[in-house]
């Protein structure tokens, strides 16, 4: 185990390492120079001379490594640079959008499990029979369904034509459930459909052997067969994909915070890329690279520790989407 | 399952004519997609309009049937150059072994670390806008998963005794590639395209939708629901039903002909290690 655990994180920082190379060379293809994204229409005015200095302190004449080792120590310390848009620190701008993004993604991703769990258990038991063809026939049609045309029809339905849900922001108070209902649930809705598929297989895959056959030949109940028996088998591999979902809903709450004018990252995000505020579209790529590398490693180290089968290849558990 | 199987099926017959349709658009459109008539703005379906006017005046129906051209294409394209640099890099993966594949296999661990949708706003945002960025964009991040899946297929046979056999007699690494290693993958490589097409659909959907894909001068599914949520609150909702169910009908089309194609027969080295990462969710 230990061996496995020092791989895995050597691994998963060697990925972030790369990942903060694509950052680098991402800021090396902004149109334009640096010196010219800081000040904008007043470089034409400088001299030649203030121009060499200002690229002098910016290090842009130092050799390209040493200008990624200085750019990494600079986002290692938290200084990211200002948002062109209103000039605060770019860490400022993003830290304000986390709550509500986490509070979204929390909401989404219960949901979405609950879901998950729920059809993908009932179906896997019945395996083959009517209620399974349907409720595989329903995730196939889910997994079609365009995430922010799922937003829009349900707003179309809910918020306009019956007008009992509000269709944009996050209410008055701190958090208004009747706010977050819609966005969690489109972006639980709309990733259901592949993890109910998922779960109905690996359960259907657990259900099956002479053991179980055995237990209910000896009279153990249905309940406790599937209670002590069919999930305990499927819960390792599952820890690892619900792990992996993460990535995913954060990326659906790109469009989903979007449509429901929701204040997180998704719809910073998007406002940064179409604004070209670099900082903080970078900023924001960075943190969710970091925090989707660290929910996967610990979704992979927890399965790891619950099924020792998982540490030999360390093949298994590597993120998903 | 027969070839014929596959081909008749009904998701492949509905994939078809929606491309018939697209393919027929000049024929059937009766009018001019880019044609704006501001004195019958938001007419509803019906009137003259089958299924209705934009903002602009401009008739669903006719950019539904142009704009189908633009997001088939679009998919089909992306999905080519995913599978095309994903085989490529796959097959280096899986040949070459040690450090070259290590760090193959770590930047495709590190792309999927991103969220899809946050990496391809990250690149059109430096990207020139147009519908080659939007093709590159696509294209570019949706190789990972099949770069795997190949690099899984070639080290099952790389090490088999045919492959021995092929390079004592002479066989130059092209040769080997084509006549052993491709046919091979195949199998796999067709599940994967219908994946990627889907993916690459729903992708050009989402970007446009979002204001960063298809400039709004060519119309596509996507871009034709960019400015439907702010029309959807006056009541004009033909403009954001049509062209998503469009796409979510192609996009479901897609994934059940993958289904069917996964249900045929594969060759045993094929079925021995399914990844199991195979959702691509934009």
């Amino acid at each position: 185990m230990a061996l496995f655990l020092l791989k895995r994180v050597a691994e998963s920082a060697f990925v972030l390492v790369l990942g903060s190379l694509l950052c680098f060379a991402f800021i090396q293809l902004i149109p334009g120079d640096p010196a010219a994204a800081m000040y904008g229409d007043q470089l034409q005015k400088l001299t030649e001379a203030d121009r060499l200095r200002i690229s002098e302190n910016l290090g842009l004449d130092e050799p390209v490594p040493v200008q990624y080792i200085h750019w990494a120590s600079q986002v290692l310390q938290g200084n990211w640079g200002a948002s062109y848009l209103t000039g605060e620190p770019a860490d400022e701008v993003i830290v304000r959008t986390l709550l509500p993004t986490a509070v979204l993604l929390m909401a989404s991703q219960v949901l979405m499990i609950g879901l998950a769990l729920f059809f993908g258990l009932t179906s896997a038991l019945r395996r083959d029979g009517l209620y399974d063809r349907i409720v595989l026939a329903a995730s196939v049609l889910l997994m079609a369904i365009p995430p922010f045309w799922l937003g829009l029809m349900m707003m179309l339905f809910f918020s306009i034509r019956l007008g009992v849900l509000p269709s944009s922001g996050m209410g008055a108070g701190p958090f208004s459930i009747s706010h977050l209902i819609l966005p969690a649930l489109v972006i639980a809705l709309s990733h259901a459909g592949y993890y109910i598929r998922l779960f109905r297989n690996h359960f259907a895959a657990s259900s099956m052997g002479g053991h179980l056959l055995a237990l209910r030949a000896r009279g153990v109940p249905h309940r406790r067969i599937v209670i002590a028996h069919i999930l305990p088998n499927a819960a390792a591999p599952l820890i690892v994909y619900t792990g992996a979902s993460l990535a995913v809903s954060l990326a659906g709450s790109v469009v989903v915070e979007t449509i429901f004018s929701w204040p997180g990252l998704g719809r910073l995000a998007l406002k940064s890329a179409l604004a070209h505020d670099y900082p903080v579209l970078l900023g924001i790529i960075l943190l969710s690279m970091a925090f989707v590398i660290l929910v996967n490693l610990l979704a992979s180290l927890l399965a790891a520790w619950m099924d020792p089968r998982l540490r030999g290849s360390g093949a298994e558990g590597r993120n998903g989407q | 399952m027969k070839i014929k199987h596959v081909i008749f099926s009904p998701a492949a017959v509905g994939l078809f004519l929606l491309a018939l349709l697209s393919a027929a658009a000049p024929l059937l459109a009766g009018v001019d997609p880019a044609e704006v008539r501001m004195d019958r703005i938001l007419q509803p379906p019906g009137s003259g309009h089958p299924l209705g006017t934009d903002e602009l005046g401009r008739d669903v129906w006719s950019r539904l049937l142009y704009g189908g051209r633009v997001s088939l294409a679009v998919g089909f394209l992306a999905m080519a150059l995913s599978i095309s640099v994903g085989m490529i890099l796959g097959t280096i993966s899986g040949l070459a072994g040690g450090f070259i594949d290590r760090l193959i296999m770590r930047t495709s661990d590190m792309l999927l670390s991103i969220p899809s949708i946050l990496l391809m706003i990250g690149l059109q945002a430096i990207a020139p806008a147009g519908l080659l960025s939007v093709i590159l964009v696509i294209g570019l991040t949706g190789w990972m998963l099949i770069t795997r899946v190949i690099r899984t297929e070639i080290r099952a046979i790389r090490k088999e005794t045919y492959m021995l056999a092929a390079k004592k007699l002479g066989a130059g690494p092209v040769r080997r590639f084509i006549s052993h290693l491709l046919p091979r993958c195949l199998p796999s490589i067709i599940v994967l395209a219908a994946g990627s097409a889907g993916h690459a659909i729903l992708a050009e959907a989402t970007l446009s939708f979002l204001g960063l894909g298809i400039p709004q001068t060519i119309p596509s599914w996507g871009n034709m629901l960019t400015g439907a949520q702010g029309y959807l609150m006056s009541g004009a909702w033909w403009l954001a039903v049509f062209p998503g169910l469009c796409i979510a009908l192609t996009i479901y089309f897609i994934h059940v002909l993958g289904d069917r194609l996964q249900a045929g027969p594969r060759c045993p080295s094929a079925r021995k290690e399914q990844n199991p990462h195979g959702h691509s969710g934009a």
